[in-house]
């Protein structure tokens, strides 16, 4: 209370502070005559009683500077001194404050750009009620090392079941539809759920209303609820759209409800419809190996993700127990955000963030040194000051001051800085991160900012300030005269500085490095197919119109029939999945051999189901190394055939040829193919998953309604879009077309987040690389000037100019090589963090390390070779002069 | 040995040191050492004279003192004004200008009423520390408390 008090009245001073001055030397006056008045009554002279009083007084002048600093925020105001005399100084000398600026604007504006990634990625708490409670269930698969796996329809059953975990839980199933009403159709993203999904997302209806359970019936009438952007989009925000009709895939529903804005998950689904499974579903629905299903659940509140996670553990185990299927399954319940933003993209971005850091701390410490290099050229002022009472602490905080002048400087233009570099990632980052395109420069990282400029401050101000604060007075006026011989201390704390800048730029390049490797070797892997001139995209069937499998395989057939007459093309199929993640249904599947028993006697081979038209190998390019590829004689009539590739020939038929040979896919579709090829490996999931075991089956034995189209052209592939469109269209009017992509396009992707750390790291590691070369050349050119005489000397006796420049090149290879040193032992024990970003490349790497070492040391000599030629051309006669 | 004696001379009421150290201290040690131990003791002289004799201003404080301590203290009047400060920013006294016996414009302190509180705190806290220490200095050698 009363420290308050007097805070209030120094604030009222900093008003009045003038006014206050003059009326306390006022009132001292006023003390001081009636004190003289009463001498002069006992008997003094007027002049004599004058200086009695003022003895007596004491000194007034002492006196009222005390009383000044007790009304005013002293500090406050000296640090303000500091500043305006600190600005003075940077003025006086632009290039230095120019270069110590541009250094920390780098280290502040590239950790800004970065944090703010950060921050909407990671950070920023997801736009639903409650997101903490928002949990995701879903399998893990032990063999196939998952724990994203999709969930069977009766552990959701379990789980609503399960009062004391959820609040609520729903079933998910994502699925494209197409809009087919309207002049163009479209297809959009689209999920089935049933009527607990606003309960657990905890949105309420912005129009009209959400599911009932009789929605859910399977033989309700079909409604559908948009999301609020589609709403926006295609039918304007008309609040009129209630109760009308809307096709889709060429089938009537009624539009019910729209959500909104940011009330879906995920966060790209435009139409939400119900599942139809209400009441009680069909058998093969409940299997507990039927893992069709995606589940989002809302936990309790009180109930920790721990708990829950725990309970689930103990149902999964009596599941596994019971039944054979679910034997290598557990359940595991991932925190929604964390299963937004998986564990690599969480790790990379904070890698990313550190590599920041680093820069920014290598620009403190490049800063740092600057400073101290002028406090060395100031060495006598400060000695003066000294001598004239200033007090250590006094003559720290201004260098202090000017270590913050120069971060405010740096802080301001390393926001703008950021704000740039902010939209160039957005524009450059791969597509597939969540939330990236909210990332911007606000409060909160603004705040971030301010806090790193702080810290800048502390970091670069600190060393100098000791050292200045340690300047002997006595011993400063000894060297005068002589040139300013740098304390033994300062020489070994600015070494220090440099040994560190050079072991952190060591420990980015290192990781650059290592990255560069690494997405080198993404780019050289084979997928498996000839990527180039390649045009993807998506089609579907509907099934008011093809109702049949023939319907849907001829439909195809002459879709793909249509746009291999459109000119430039070589050809075109079309596939039931991608390569390389390009999109499609990746059916994993079990199979046995002919004669083979079923588990758990024997072990089943895992593979990816893949339905193809005939044309599909020779329109990617998978070279069929055995056998035959499929023919327009594979028809729905004719003997069950399928294509292993070459991996699951391996597993299978270790010896001798699988020609001939028949499998099944036991507990699916349970029909013996005849193996009529062997196609060769292809890399389905990612570009840098390992080759999948797969099996192809012909499109007219398992016609599935939505496929992708291939198309191989001797033309740049974008230009085919257009007329691709329009043969499809010749075909069925309707149809919508999504997901156009080439298959570059689809690499791209795949490439786009580990290229974008790269490119970062690699930007991180050469800015340091810079900051460590003008940290060298400082240092060395600085020594080059204090020992101008001494290299006079020795040159005078005789020493050779090479001599000259080898022994001041040799003193920063001594830098470098503990810089080096230290570097190493650091970057082996940061190998850890990069570890899962590598792709094919050891953490540990020695080449990489190798590299960043020989270029920093060719930097380490460039830089001080400037500096060490200029010493080699001393005139011994002007440097002794000199003196 | 007159001058700057004052503040010695209060010293010595607080603490016992013999003159050599004080002048060790007083040669180094900032003024703002000093009167750390002597502002309590200043602060409640000053705060109790007001009590005691209504508004007066800086002069009438430091006679009052002069007159009570019987040359026993000698202050460096000055010192006053800074306890005057302190007082006034924590709220214990007020003041008001006025004119003094010699007609000159001279500021008027009186207690207030958080002043008068803190005045009766601080008198109970003095008189408990001031017989902790008179019970200390009786203390025989090697005896128990």
């Amino acid at each position: 209370m009363a420290r308050v008090s007097a805070f209030v009245a120094k604030v009222r001073n900093l008003f009045a502070g003038r006014r206050a001055d003059r009326e306390f030397d006022q009132e001292l006056e006023a003390h001081i005559s009636l004190l003289s008045d009463r001498y002069v009554r006992e008997g003094m002279t007027p002049a004599d009683a004058r200086y009695a009083a003022l003895r007596q007084f004491g000194n007034a002048t002492s006196l009222r500077e005390t009383c000044t600093e007790m009304r005013t925020f002293a500090p406050l105001q000296t640090f303000c001194q500091d500043l305006r005399y600190g600005a003075r100084l940077l003025r006086r000398s632009p290039g230095w404050t120019l270069v110590a600026v541009l250094t920390l604007t780098l280290g502040i504006g590239a950790t800004t750009a970065i944090f703010s990634l950060v921050q909407a990625v990671l950070l920023t708490p997801l736009p639903y009620p409650a997101p903490d409670r928002l949990v995701v269930p879903a399998t893990t698969f032990t063999r196939l090392a998952t724990d994203r796996g999709p969930v069977a329809y009766a552990d959701v059953l379990d789980w609503k079941a399960e009062r004391g975990l959820f609040e609520a839980v729903t079933p998910l199933y994502a699925s494209n539809i197409d809009i087919t009403d309207g002049a163009e159709p479209e297809r959009v993203p689209a999920i089935r759920t049933d009527e607990a999904y606003f309960a657990v997302v905890g949105s309420a209806p912005l129009l009209g209303r959400f599911f009932t359970p009789q929605d859910n019936l399977p033989n309700a009438p079909r409604v559908v609820v948009l999301s609020h952007s589609l709403w926006n989009r295609r039918f304007g925000g008309d609040p009129h759209m209630i109760g009308k009709p809307i096709e889709l895939s060429g089938v009537p529903a009624t539009i019910i409800g729209v959500t909104g804005p940011d009330a879906i998950w995920p966060s790209d689904a435009e139409l939400i419809r119900p599942l139809g499974l209400g009441g009680q579903p069909a058998a093969g629905i409940l299997r507990r190996d039927n893992h069709a299903f995606m589940a989002l659940a809302r936990l309790k509140p009180g109930v920790s993700l721990e708990q829950a996670q725990a309970k689930l553990t103990v149902m999964a185990t009596e599941i596994a127990h019971r039944d054979a299927n679910r034997a290598d399954t557990g359940w595991k319940l991932h925190a929604l955000d964390a299963y937004v933003v998986g564990p690599s993209l969480r790790r990379t971005l904070w890698v990313i963030l550190g590599a920041a850091l680093l820069v920014l701390l290598i620009a403190c410490v490049n800063v740092a040194n600057l400073l101290l290099a002028r406090g060395l050229a100031r060495q006598r002022e400060i000695a003066v000051r000294a001598a004239l009472g200033a007090g250590r602490r006094r003559i720290a905080a201004q260098f202090i001051a000017e270590s913050a002048l120069l971060s405010a400087m740096g802080g301001v233009a390393g926001v703008v800085v950021g704000y740039w570099g902010l939209k160039l990632l957005v524009r450059f980052a791969p597509p597939d991160v969540a939330r990236l395109e909210q990332a911007q420069i606000d409060v909160r990282v603004l705040a971030f900012s301010l806090g790193l400029c702080l810290v800048t401050t502390v970091l670069a101000g600190l060393a100098p300030a000791f050292f200045a604060s340690r300047i002997a007075p006595v011993q400063s006026f000894h060297d005068a005269g002589r040139t300013l011989s740098g304390s033994l201390r300062s020489t070994r704390l600015r070494n220090l500085l440099v040994v560190s800048e050079l072991a952190l730029a060591l420990v980015l390049l290192t990781g650059a490095g290592l990255l560069v490797r690494s997405v080198s070797r993404l780019g050289h892997v084979e997928p498996g197919i000839v990527r180039d001139g390649l045009l993807t995209m998506e089609v579907s069937l509907p099934q008011a119109r093809y109702a049949t499998e023939p319907l849907v395989a001829e439909g195809f057939d002459r879709v793909t029939a249509a746009i291999r007459r459109v000119p430039g093309v070589i050809d075109a199929s079309a596939t039931s999945s991608l390569p390389i993640g390009g999109g499609g249904n990746y059916l994993g599947r079990s199979f046995l051999t002919e004669g083979q028993p079923e588990p758990p006697a024997s072990a089943d081979t895992q593979a990816y189901w893949t339905v193809g038209q005939p044309g599909y190998f020779g329109a990617l390019g998978i070279p069929i190394l055995e056998g035959r590829a499929f023919t327009p004689h594979d028809t729905a009539t004719s003997t069950p055939v399928i294509i292993i590739s070459r991996a699951m020939a391996k597993t299978m038929f270790p010896n001798g040829s699988p020609l001939g040979k028949r499998i099944r896919s036991w507990r699916d579709e349970d029909v013996y193919r005849e193996i009529v090829g062997v196609a060769g490996d292809v890399r389905y999931e990612s570009l840098a998953g390992s080759f999948n075991k797969n099996v192809y089956v012909p499109h007219t034995q398992d016609a599935w309604a939505s496929l992708i189209l291939v198309v191989r052209t001797r033309l740049d592939p974008p230009t085919l879009v257009a007329s691709v469109r329009h043969a499809v269209g010749t075909v069925d009017k309707k149809l919508a077309l999504s997901n156009v992509r080439t298959m570059e396009q689809v690499v791209e992707a795949e490439m786009a987040r580990p290229r974008l750390s790269m490119s970062l790291l690699v930007i991180f590691g050469l800015t340091a690389l810079v900051l460590a070369a003008v940290g060298i050349y400082g240092i060395v050119a600085y020594a080059v000037t204090e020992r101008t005489r001494e290299i006079g000397v020795r040159i005078a006796l005789g020493a050779a100019r090479t001599q000259v420049v080898a022994m001041i090149v040799s003193k920063a290879l001594r830098l470098a090589g503990a810089g080096l040193l230290s570097g190493t032992v650091a970057a082996f024990a940061l190998a850890r963090v990069l570890e899962s970003l590598l792709y094919e490349v050891s953490a540990t790497n020695p080449g990489a390390l190798g590299a960043a070492a020989a270029l920093l040391l060719t930097v380490v000599v460039a830089a001080a070779s400037v500096p060490a030629f200029r010493a080699s051309r001393v005139d011994p006669v002007t440097a002794l002069r000199g003196e | 040995m007159r001058n700057g004696l004052g503040v010695s001379d209060a010293l010595l009421l607080t603490s016992h040191r013999s003159d050599g150290s004080f002048y060790g201290m007083a040669k180094e040690a900032p003024v703002q050492k000093q009167s750390d131990v002597l502002q309590g003791t200043l602060d409640l002289m000053v705060l109790k004279t007001l009590e005691a004799m209504g508004a007066q201003h800086g002069y009438g404080i430091a006679r009052r003192i002069e007159q009570v301590s019987r040359d026993v203290l000698r202050l460096n009047e000055g010192t006053v004004y800074t306890s005057l400060l302190r007082l006034q920013q924590q709220g214990w006294i007020a003041s008001t200008w006025g004119v003094s016996e010699n007609n000159r414009r001279a500021r008027f302190y009186s207690i207030t009423g958080r002043g008068r509180k803190q005045l009766v705190a601080e008198t109970e806290n003095w008189e408990r520390i001031s017989g902790v220490i008179a019970r200390l200095l009786q203390l025989a050698p090697g005896g128990d408390l």
